[in-house]
């Protein structure tokens, strides 16, 4: 590099470029990018997604109806321009974006609900305020309550299980250690340990699933949702 | 949507979930580690502890992240 010369720092292009490029299209008025959007948000599919996670289909219609209005038309209270479109990132699929907006804002709507009981989570009990929303870890959006119920299933879910075996998985999953390596620290026979960490695997999915149905019964995540939520998380909130 | 065809393969994405905004919260500190507690991991890492040992260091690996990184790092590699 020549004397004087910065280092390029431009930051990486977001992975769903192109899908980014749409909605910036699509807030620039671009006919065909707007339909596009559009196109996502009429997809009886997302609907009967949202149907099928515990709300009607009169609150299904509603809410999508509301994000259209809120992707192009968004104000804050101030009066000034907010629309939805323009906090896309390209981070993860924009019909991901728009369905994790969706499924906060209908569980935002079920709490709200009065018939509608949620059981405390750990950060409420935690900071004694009562609400989900105000222990968001750090790097994770604070409005963002399907987040906060990802975490704290998670949590809830590995703290219950057997604490010898959840090293062993924080080895082989967290750090790549291979099951013979493992098998070698311990002293157990490989056999064991890939029973140990299948059997675990079976523990933790059941312990998160039923962390979510206890703190929102009316919430129904299936355990493909959760995993396709995880991994959502991690492509919004890498930063 | 990329969708994990196996419960093993979902649960490595619930995981890596876990260690970027679960163990944070969960106090999951990294601490500086006594000699003695590095020679323990060392040892395990060798494969030398025994049951009762591997024991009395589990909850160590669980509440300090120093530890089961040393761990990860002094085991033989095959990564």
């Amino acid at each position: 590099m020549d004397e004087g010369q910065l280092p390029d720092e431009s930051p990486a292009p977001p992975r769903y470029a192109e899908e980014l490029e749409i909605a910036l299209a699509a807030l620039d008025g671009e006919e065909q990018a707007v339909q596009a959007v559009k196109a996502i948000l009429d997809d009886p599919a997302l609907r009967r997604w949202l149907v099928a996670r515990g709300a009607s289909a009169a609150e299904a219609d509603e809410l999508f109806g509301d994000l259209l209005t809120d992707c192009f038309a968004g104000r804050k209270k101030s009066g000034e321009m907010n629309r939805l479109l323009g906090r896309y990132n390209g981070a993860c699929k924009l019909q991901n974006f728009l369905r994790r907006v969706v499924l906060n804002r209908f569980i935002d709507r079920k709490r709200r609900a009065p018939d509608v009981v949620s059981l405390p989570t750990e950060s409420d009990e935690d900071d004694g305020r009562g609400g989900r929303e105000l222990a968001a870890p750090s790097g994770i959006d604070s409005e963002d309550a399907i987040s906060q119920i990802l975490v704290d299933a998670v949590r809830r879910a590995f703290a219950s299980v057997d604490q010898e075996k959840l090293v062993l998985f924080r080895l082989f999953h967290s750090y790549q250690i291979s099951q013979q390596r493992i098998a070698a620290m311990w002293g157990w026979h490989y056999s064991k340990v890939s029973r140990a960490l299948t059997g675990l695997c079976e523990e933790l999915r059941d312990g998160i699933m039923a962390e979510v149905r206890q703190a929102d019964p009316w919430l129904q995540l299936e355990w493909e949702d959760f995993v396709d939520l995880c991994g959502d998380s991690l492509d919004l909130f890498d930063y | 949507m990329n969708q994990p065809n196996s419960i093993e393969a979902s649960l490595r994405v619930v995981a890596t979930f876990f260690d970027k905004f679960g163990a944070p919260v969960e106090g999951h500190a990294r601490e500086d580690l006594t000699r003695e507690q590095r020679s323990q991991i060392e040892r395990l890492a060798a494969g030398d502890l025994s049951d009762e040992e591997r024991e009395t260091i589990v909850p160590l690996l669980i509440r300090n992240e120093a530890a089961i990184e040393l761990l990860a790092a002094t085991v033989p590699g095959d990564r």
